[in-house]
C-alpha cells in the first residue's frame, strides 16, 4: 500500500435490502488532503461517505460489501471496535443536528465521554468553536439552548464538535450547504488549515468550492441498472487540476461545465 | 332546469338526515362526560351535606360501614399511594429500558416477537393479574425473600399493576424514540459515543415530555386499577406504608361495598360516589398532563430551557475567555484517557434492557405454567357444560360463559354503530374548530377513565334510574355499561381508519360527483374495514375481560340458570367469566381456586382468539388499492 493512502475502498458496494445503492467502488484516499466528492443528487455520495465510519449499520437492510482498509485494517471486519472507529474517523452530516443541550455541552459532552481530562475540557471548547469563527458569536450565551442559534450557527456548531474529539479523518456531507457566503469562506479556510492534521472527504454541489479548497475530486454518478433500481458508481478520480480543465471522461466534462458555467449540455 | 334543481333539493335531504343522524352520535362522548361529572358531582353534594369535609381530609380512619362511622379518606388514599407507587417503581424503569432495546438495540426480528408479547400484557384481563399476585407471586415472595409478609399485601398488587402498565410506558416511550430524526442519532454515534451516551443524554432527554406523558397516563391506569388490588391486596382499610401488609384502596373499597347490595340515596351510596368523583377528577388531571404533553411540539422545548438556563449564573463569569490570541488559533494535541467502563456499560444496558424487553415472554411464560399447574386438573368438558355450584366437584362455568356471550354480542351490537358513526361525524363533518378540539380532549380522557367509575355510573343511570326499562341489575345494564367503556377505544381506532384513507380516493370520488353520503359509504367505509373492525375487536376484548364495572352494576355470582333467548332475557340476571373467576378467587380453599384458574384457561383462550381475529381482520380485509 502506497505510504500516503489512510482510506482504501476495494470494490464496495451497498444495498438496501433487494436494492444495489452503490456498486464497484474503488477509492484511494490520500492523508492530509481535501479529497472532494461530486455528483448529481442521489447519485449515493452520502451512501459512500456512511460507509467510511461504518454509520450504515444503522439503518436497517443495510449491507456494505467490499473492503474499507482504514490504515490498512478492514474496518468490516467482526470484532470492529465502532466507537473507536467513529472517534479516529469524525463526521458531520447535511442538516445541523445539535443536541437539545446548552451550546457548551454540545462540545463538552463528546469530549468528556471520550474520556478527555475535565480540566481540559473548557479550553478544548473555546479552541473548537474559535476555529470554525463561532466563539464570538457565542461566547456570552454558551449556557443557551443550541437550538436557539441560527441554522449556519448550528452547522459550525456541529464542525466544532466534530474536530473537538480529534479525529483523523474527518467526513463532510455538504458543510456549507446551510452557511452564507462568508461563513462558507470561513469554513473554507478552516478546512484548509485542518487539512494538515486531518484527512478531509467532503461532498458538495458548489463545484467552485470544490475548485477552491480539494486536492482530489471524485465523480459519481448514477444510472438505471438491470433490475430497474438506480445505482451509483464512480466515473472519474483525478486530481482537482486534471477534473476541471482535462477530465479524462466526457461525463465528467459535462456535469463540471454545466455546473461552473450554468449552461446545460 | 327545474329538474337539476329537484335533484339538487334530493340530494340535499338525503345528505341531511345521514348528517343530523351522525351529529347526534357524533356529541355522544360529550354527554357521556357531562353525565359522569354530573353524576358523580350531585352525589359528592350530597354526601358533603352529611358528613363535614374537615372530617373527610383529616380524619385518620375510614370505617363507613361502622355504627360510628369515620369518613378519614386519607386511609384509603395511602392504600392507591402506596399500590401505585410500587407499580411506578416497577413500571417506569422497565418500561423505559424495554423501549430503548427494543428502538436502539434489537434486531428486527426480534423486535418484532418482543414487541407483540410486551404490548399483549396490556390485553391480560385485570383478574388474571390478581390470580398472579395472590397465588404466584405472594407465595413466592414469602417462600425466597420475605417470610413475614402477609398472604394479602400491596406490594404483590402493586408490582402486578406495574406488569400490566408496563407496555404502555414502553410503546409510549418507543413511538417517542421512533419519532425522534434520524439525523439526531446519527450524529451522536458519529461523535463516538456509545449506546448509554446517546440515549441517556441525548434521546431520552429530547423525548422528556413524552416521557412524562406516559408516566402520567400510567399512573392514572395504576391509580385506577381496581381488582388486581381487589384481588391481592387484602380490602383492608389501613393507614401505612408498609407494603407487606392488607391495604385498601379507593377503587377496591368501592368494588367491595358494590359487590353487597347498597341501598340507593344512602350515605354509603353517596360514600362510593364521592370516592368516585376523587377518582374521577385525579385521572382528569393525570390523563390531560399527559395528553396535553404527548401532543407538545418537541422543538418549544428548547425555548423554555433556553429561559430557564439563562437565570442561572452570569456567563460571563462562568465561562470567560481562557486563550489568550485568539486569532493565531495553534492547533493542538490534547491527551485522552480510554475508558473501560463505556463498553462495560454499553453491554450492561443491553442485557438489562433485553430482560425488560423480554417481560412479556418471561411473565406468560410463568402464568401458563402456573395456570396449568393449577387449572389442567379442572378443564373437561363437563367443567364447561355445569353450572357453577357451591360443590366443587359439580361446578362448572357455563352460566358465566353464556352471560359472556349475551354481553358480548349486545355490546357489539350497540357500539358498533354509535362508534363507527361518531368516527365518520368527527373525521367527516366536523370543523376543526374549539369545540372539536374539546371533543377530542373528551374522548381521550373516556378511554383513559378508570373502569369501576363506568360502573358507577351506570348504577345510578342504568340500574338505579333506567330501572323501568333495563330491569336493574341486568344484562341489558351490563351490556350499556360495556358499551360506555368500549365507546372511546372504537372511536379512536374508526377514526384512524378512515383518516388513513388514501385522500387520493376521496377526492376521486368527489370528482365523480358523488355526494358526501355516497363517498362514506362506498369509498370510505369500505376503505377503513379492516381497520374499524380491528379496533372494534379490540375494544370488545377489553369488554369481554371486565370485571370491575359489572361488580359495579351487580354481575351476580353463582347464576344458576341460563337467561331465555328473548326480550325478556335482557332484563335477566347475570354472571360473566371474569366476576365468576374473582368470586372463586376470593375463596381460600385450594379446590376452589383452582376452579378458578380452569376459568382463566378458558377466559384467555377465548381473548386469545379474538385477537388472533383482530390480526386477521387486519392482514386479510387490508384494502389492496397501492400496489
Ligand atoms: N436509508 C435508506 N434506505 C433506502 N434507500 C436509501 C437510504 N438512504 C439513501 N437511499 C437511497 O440511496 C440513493 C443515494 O442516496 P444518497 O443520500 O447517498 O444521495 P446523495 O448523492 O447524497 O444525494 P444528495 O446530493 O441529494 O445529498 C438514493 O437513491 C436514495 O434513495
Ligand atoms: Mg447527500
Amino acid at each position: 500500500m502506497e505510504e500516503n493512502v489512510i482510506l482504501r475502498l476495494e470494490n464496495v458496494s451497498v444495498t438496501c435490502y433487494k436494492q444495489v445503492l452503490i456498486a464497484g467502488v474503488f477509492i484511494d484516499f490520500k492523508a492530509h488532503q481535501i479529497t472532494g466528492i461530486i455528483g448529481r443528487s442521489g447519485c449515493g455520495k452520502t451512501t459512500l461517505l456512511r460507509c467510511l465510519n461504518r454509520l450504515n449499520d444503522l439503518v436497517e437492510g443495510m449491507r456494505v460489501q467490499g473492503k474499507v482498509l482504514f490504515k490498512g485494517e478492514d474496518i468490516y471486519r467482526r470484532g470492529m471496535d465502532l466507537v473507536e472507529l467513529r472517534r479516529r474517523i469524525g463526521m458531520v452530516f447535511q442538516r445541523p443536528a445539535p443536541f437539545p443541550t446548552s451550546i457548551y455541552d454540545n462540545i463538552a459532552f463528546p469530549l468528556r465521554a471520550n474520556g478527555y481530562p475535565r480540566a481540559q475540557i473548557r479550553e478544548m471548547v473555546e479552541l473548537a468553536l474559535t476555529k470554525v469563527g463561532l466563539w464570538d458569536e457565542v461566547k456570552y450565551r454558551l449556557n443557551h439552548n443550541a437550538l436557539t442559534l441560527s441554522g449556519g450557527q448550528q452547522q459550525r456548531l456541529c464542525i466544532a464538535r466534530a474536530i473537538a474529539i480529534q479525529p483523523e479523518v474527518l467526513l463532510l456531507d455538504e458543510p456549507c450547504s446551510a452557511l452564507d457566503p462568508v461563513s462558507t469562506l470561513e469554513i473554507e479556510k478552516l478546512l484548509l488549515k485542518l487539512k494538515e492534521d486531518y484527512t478531509i472527504i467532503m461532498t458538495s454541489h458548489d463545484l467552485r468550492q470544490v475548485a477552491r479548497i480539494c486536492d482530489e475530486v471524485v465523480y459519481m454518478d448514477v444510472e438505471e441498472n438491470a433490475r430497474g433500481g438506480k445505482t451509483g458508481y464512480v466515473v472519474e478520480h483525478n486530481t482537482v487540476e486534471k477534473i476541471f480543465l482535462n477530465p479524462d471522461s466526457r461525463r465528467t466534462y459535462e456535469y463540471t461545465t454545466a455546473g461552473l458555467t450554468g449552461l446545460a449540455k | 332546469m327545474s329538474s337539476r334543481i329537484l335533484t339538487a333539493k334530493t340530494k340535499m335531504a338525503s345528505k341531511s338526515w345521514l348528517e343530523i343522524v351522525l351529529t347526534i352520535v357524533g356529541i355522544v362522548p360529550i354527554v357521556i362526560v357531562v353525565g359522569i361529572f354530573l353524576v358523580f358531582l350531585i352525589q359528592t353534594y350530597e354526601f358533603f351535606q352529611e358528613v363535614s369535609p374537615v372530617e373527610f381530609f383529616t380524619s385518620r380512619e375510614w370505617t363507613p360501614n361502622y355504627a360510628n362511622a369515620k369518613f378519614g379518606v386519607i386511609v384509603l388514599l395511602s392504600g392507591t399511594f402506596l399500590t401505585t407507587t410500587i407499580a411506578l417503581l416497577f413500571a417506569i424503569p422497565v418500561g423505559i429500558l424495554a423501549a430503548v432495546y427494543l428502538s436502539e438495540y434489537a434486531p428486527p426480528f426480534l423486535r418484532r416477537f418482543l414487541k407483540i408479547t410486551l404490548e399483549s400484557l396490556g390485553g391480560i384481563p385485570a383478574v388474571v393479574y390478581g390470580y398472579f399476585a395472590l397465588l404466584v407471586l405472594t407465595p413466592f415472595v414469602k417462600s425466597t425473600f420475605i417470610p413475614f409478609i402477609s398472604s394479602f399485601n400491596a406490594l404483590s398488587a402493586g408490582i402486578c399493576i406495574g406488569i400490566f402498565i408496563t407496555p404502555v410506558i414502553a410503546s409510549l416511550t418507543e413511538d417517542a424514540l421512533k419519532s425522534l430524526p434520524q439525523h439526531l442519532r446519527n450524529s451522536g454515534y458519529a461523535l463516538a459515543l456509545t449506546k448509554p451516551e446517546a440515549i441517556f443524554r441525548i434521546l431520552l432527554p429530547s423525548i422528556l415530555p413524552r416521557i412524562i406523558a406516559a408516566v402520567s397516563l400510567a399512573a392514572s391506569l395504576a391509580i385506577g386499577e381496581t381488582m388486581i388490588v381487589a384481588v391481592a391486596a387484602g380490602q383492608k382499610p389501613n393507614l401505612t406504608f408498609n407494603p407487606f401488609v392488607p391495604i385498601e384502596t379507593m377503587t377496591s373499597f368501592i368494588l367491595r361495598i358494590s359487590l353487597g347490595t347498597v341501598e340507593y340515596d344512602s350515605l354509603l351510596f353517596k360514600t362510593i360516589f364521592t370516592l368516585g368523583f376523587v377518582l374521577f377528577l385525579v385521572t382528569l388531571i393525570l390523563n390531560s398532563i399527559s395528553y396535553w404533553l404527548q401532543n407538545y411540539d418537541v422543538s418549544q422545548i428548547g425555548r423554555i430551557l433556553y429561559k430557564t438556563e439563562r437565570k442561572k449564573g452570569t456567563p460571563e463569569e462562568k465561562y470567560r475567555v481562557t486563550l489568550e490570541k485568539k486569532e493565531t488559533v495553534a492547533h493542538k494535541n490534547y491527551e485522552r484517557n480510554e475508558l473501560k467502563s463505556r463498553r462495560i456499560l454499553e453491554k450492561i444496558l443491553g442485557i438489562a434492557g433485553f430482560i425488560c424487553a423480554s417481560m412479556g415472554v418471561i411473565f406468560i411464560t410463568i402464568l401458563f405454567i402456573a395456570l396449568l399447574r393449577d387449572g389442567i386438573g379442572h378443564l373437561n368438558w363437563k367443567f364447561l357444560t355445569s353450572l357453577p355450584s357451591r360443590n366443587p366437584k359439580e361446578s362448572g362455568i357455563l352460566s358465566p360463559l353464556v352471560g359472556s356471550l349475551w354481553l358480548f354480542v349486545l355490546t357489539l351490537l350497540m357500539v358498533t354503530p354509535l362508534g363507527v358513526g361518531s368516527a365518520i361525524y368527527l373525521e367527516e363533518y366536523q370543523k376543526r374548530d374549539t369545540f372539536a378540539r374539546l371533543l377530542d380532549i373528551c374522548i381521550a380522557n373516556l378511554a383513559a377513565i378508570p373502569t369501576i367509575l363506568y360502573g358507577l355510573l351506570g348504577l345510578e343511570l342504568f340500574v338505579h334510574l333506567g330501572k323501568p326499562i333495563t330491569g336493574g341489575n341486568s344484562i341489558l345494564s351490563g351490556a350499556l355499561v360495556l358499551t360506555l367503556i368500549s365507546l372511546p377505544t372504537v372511536i379512536v381506532t374508526s377514526r384512524n381508519a378512515l383518516r388513513s384513507v388514501d385522500p387520493v380516493l376521496r377526492q376521486s370520488g368527489y370528482a365523480l360527483g358523488m355526494t358526501r353520503e355516497q363517498v362514506i359509504i362506498r369509498i370510505l367505509l369500505p376503505n377503513a374495514l379492516s381497520g374499524i373492525l380491528t379496533g372494534i375487536l379490540i375494544a370488545q376484548g377489553r369488554a369481554l375481560a371486565e370485571t370491575a364495572a359489572l361488580i359495579g352494576v351487580g354481575a351476580k355470582v353463582i347464576v344458576r340458570f341460563l337467561p331465555p333467548l328473548s326480550l325478556q332475557g335482557l332484563q335477566s340476571s347475570y354472571s360473566t367469566l371474569p366476576v365468576q373467576i374473582f368470586y372463586w378467587l376470593q375463596s381460600p380453599k385450594a379446590e376452589v381456586q383452582s376452579q378458578a384458574a380452569a376459568a382463566i384457561i378458558v377466559l384467555v383462550i377465548i381473548l386469545l382468539v379474538i385477537n388472533i381475529l383482530s390480526v386477521v381482520a387486519r392482514e386479510l380485509l387490508k384494502p389492496k388499492t397501492s400496489t
